[in-house]
């Protein structure tokens, strides 16, 4: 089976980018210039730094910024930053920032890289994504909300493949009124689309509530809107196994139900639940980033790109601020690369059987 | 197929019934309910006069049967807190917004099912070519993009690229620009306005859909390709082009009709998102206009009525399927 997955090549992109997000997300604070939360309120609204490599003098293979300087619009008549091409700060690496504590271990103000004026009146400041309203920078942001964005997918499907194995799974193995009550129970939750499921329950949510408390509702919603997929593909495998001869076999030697479950017939669909969760977390990422857009989802101090989005819904911000929209594009890639690993997983595993859609699930 | 039917629409009012139940034990839940809001500026007598009035003080089994006693004898969905109309009227006949959102749903489908057979009839005749290629990957493009952030970039398009606005005589946003509100319908203009609004609304809520039914023609149809049929009206001597219109379209399109009514809450959820971020007036609108109020008899009967939308929608495509293909017999 890995064998087979390496030889997708499509397949194979999409896991190294998102064990590339995945490692970047963990180092965050240290690969990001600035703190996420830090604020730079003499550079609200600054727009990409761009980075050069030539100047009057010619080529210098260190790369760097002019210092950034507050013009007026003329046309607008709203403040704008300029380049001041008399003062340049190069880039370097391994520099001193704003001071964080290196996963609880120990204090530093070490970042990967940056101008390392460590100042914050000073000129010279990397905003490689611009910044917002107070000055915060988006890149350390972005790479902040890469932690939330990828976590909250698998952590969903854990929890939904949890609930999916054991009403699935009773439901398949015991048939009957059991199986035909939670076949109902699916059968609404099914019915009703789930943004508008998310919304509704996204309201019940005290508007007080802790971030991270908030944060692990919405873990739970989540999971709740999309336990009913998967508890369908598990009790649709559980009846076909349960008449299997080994199943048969395991009751004629006196096996309990949870032995004949957990034992003998979870193992050998194991593979196939495993490849159904992986089509389905891009829906997760999905549904949070459009949560957090709609600012019923993740909230400050976390981050998440969804939620780096909700200025976004006014034009004027589209139309002034259009760094704002950048957090999306990392949506679009991490989607991508889960839809690339997951159908790779599915060839993999086999060809033929799953007819389950990544969509649909 | 007339039993069939009938006996489809029975089973649908006790599901029904249990969204209903569901819906009504999610409002529960909310800590305090629309009258929190006003407890600084009435005090708690007048918060407890209000939630008399609506009836918000009773325990909420009470609440929970007059509601559907409502619905159920006079096809009463509560009112609106907000303009303290019925819910239905709030939520589908303010601005003619049911008509919308039938329209939008209508549009999108044809224009989904226009563009995407095609191509994937396309890709799955020309398999592995560069265009087969190019096409799956917009297939997979399409599937990862979100709703809003496509929204968002098309509004980007028109306002920084193609610099809508004052000086291009037209505005983004709406399903009609203001001065043709009343024109009648026979006038051109008025049509050129409504296909300009309509375009962006098409793709935020079909991108996704469209990617997905690619994907299934393709695959369906080199399913249906690989069949001896095929193979038998190809040794005929029949024309290729015969071949895959006559023979293998006809019946790779069955699992893409059967599957159709699960494509409406993904409808909804393109046209909730377009509704949101470009300001159109559908149902859509008016639910997450009464999520942000907290208005729960609104939201109640927004998630009856998407319910019943998808119920209607697995019935409507079942019946396609059976006069689509006399092999399928529904007893």
């Amino acid at each position: 089976m890995w064998r087979r997955f390496s030889q997708h090549k499509l397949g194979v992109l999409g896991a190294s980018t998102i064990v590339l997000l995945a490692v970047v997300a963990l180092f965050s604070d240290f690969i990001g210039p600035y703190q996420p939360g830090q604020q730079y309120r003499n550079f609200g609204y600054a727009p990409p730094s761009s980075i050069h490599f030539f100047d009057d003098g010619g080529f210098s293979f260190q790369p760097f910024v002019y210092g950034l300087k507050r013009a007026l619009d003329p046309a607008l008549g709203v403040p704008v930053f300029k380049e001041d091409t008399a003062q340049k700060f190069p880039i370097k690496v391994w520099v001193e920032g704003d001071p964080y504590s290196f996963f609880g271990l120990f204090k530093t103000n070490v970042h990967l890289f940056g101008t390392g004026t460590n100042n914050k009146r000073s000129a010279g400041q990397l905003f490689l994504f611009g910044t917002d309203k107070f000055g915060r920078d988006l890149f350390s942001r972005v790479l902040a909300g890469a932690r939330i964005s990828l976590l909250i997918g698998p952590l969903v499907i854990l929890i939904s493949f949890f609930l999916g194995i054991v009403f699935g799974g009773i439901s398949g193995f015991y048939g009957g009124w059991v199986d035909n009550a939670i076949q109902r129970v699916t059968e609404v939750t099914m019915a009703v689309p789930r943004l508008a499921l998310l919304l509704a329950f996204a309201t019940v949510i005290p508007a007080k509530a802790d971030p991270i408390v908030r944060f692990w509702i919405i873990v739970f919603v989540l999971a709740l809107v999309s336990w009913a997929p998967l508890t369908r593909v598990i009790r649709g495998q559980f009846l076909a196994l349960r008449e299997e001869d080994f199943a048969t076999a395991a009751r004629a030697l006196g096996a309990g139900s949870s032995r004949i479950i957990f034992r003998h017939i979870l193992p050998n669909t194991i593979t196939y639940l495993v490849v159904s969760a992986t089509l389905a977390v891009p829906n997760i990422i999905l549904l949070e980033s459009a949560l957090s857009f709609f600012s019923y989802g993740i909230q400050e101090p976390l981050v998440s790109w969804g939620m780096l989005m909700q200025k976004t819904q006014s034009v004027f911000e589209i139309e002034f601020h259009p760094w704002f929209l950048i957090p999306g594009f990392f949506i679009v890639i991490t989607v991508l690369a889960y839809n690339f690993m997951g159908d790779a997983l599915r060839d993999a595993v086999d060809p033929f059987s799953i007819v389950l859609s990544d969509r649909q699930e | 197929m007339l039993a069939f039917i009938v006996r489809r629409i029975a089973f649908m009012l006790p599901a029904l019934l249990l969204v209903s139940l569901f819906a009504f034990l999610i409002m529960q839940l909310q800590v305090g309910d629309y009258t929190t809001r006003f407890a600084l500026s009435l005090g708690t007598e007048g918060v407890k006069t209000l939630q008399e009035r609506y009836g918000l003080d009773q325990p909420w089994y009470v609440q929970y049967w007059r509601w559907v006693k409502g619905i159920m004898t006079r096809f009463d969905f509560g009112i609106s807190f907000q303009t303290r109309q019925p819910a239905t009227q709030q939520l589908f006949f303010s601005a003619g917004r049911l008509g919308w959102t039938l329209i939008i749903i209508t549009a999108t489908m044809l224009f989904t099912w226009l563009i995407s057979i095609p191509i994937g009839i396309y890709s799955s005749t020309h398999k592995y070519s560069l265009g087969d290629h190019v096409a799956t990957f917009f297939g997979f493009l399409g599937l990862s993009v979100p709703n809003f952030f496509l929204a968002l970039i098309i509004l980007w398009f028109l306002v920084v690229v193609v610099k809508v606005g004052p000086n291009f005589g037209l505005t983004i946003g709406g399903i009609i620009d203001p001065q043709y509100v009343k024109v009648s319908w026979l006038s051109l203009d008025k049509w050129l306005n409504f296909l300009w609004h309509l375009w962006p609304v098409l793709l935020v809520v079909g991108t996704a859909n469209m990617a997905q039914l690619i994907r299934y023609m393709r695959g369906s149809l080199l399913d249906v390709l690989s069949q001896p049929y095929v193979q038998t009206a190809r040794s005929k001597g029949l024309a290729e082009r015969a071949v895959i219109w006559k023979h293998a379209v006809r019946n790779a399109l069955n699992p893409l009709i059967s599957i159709m009514g699960f494509w409406i809450p993904f409808l909804f959820e393109g046209v909730l998102v377009a509704a949101v971020v470009m300001g159109l007036p559908v149902v859509e609108k008016g639910y997450w206009d009464a999520i942000r109020f907290e208005d729960q008899y609104v939201v109640m009967s927004g998630l009856l009525f998407f319910a019943f939308i998808l119920f209607v929608g697995n019935l409507l495509s079942d019946v396609l399927l059976m006069l689509a293909d006399p092999k399928i017999r529904y007893e």
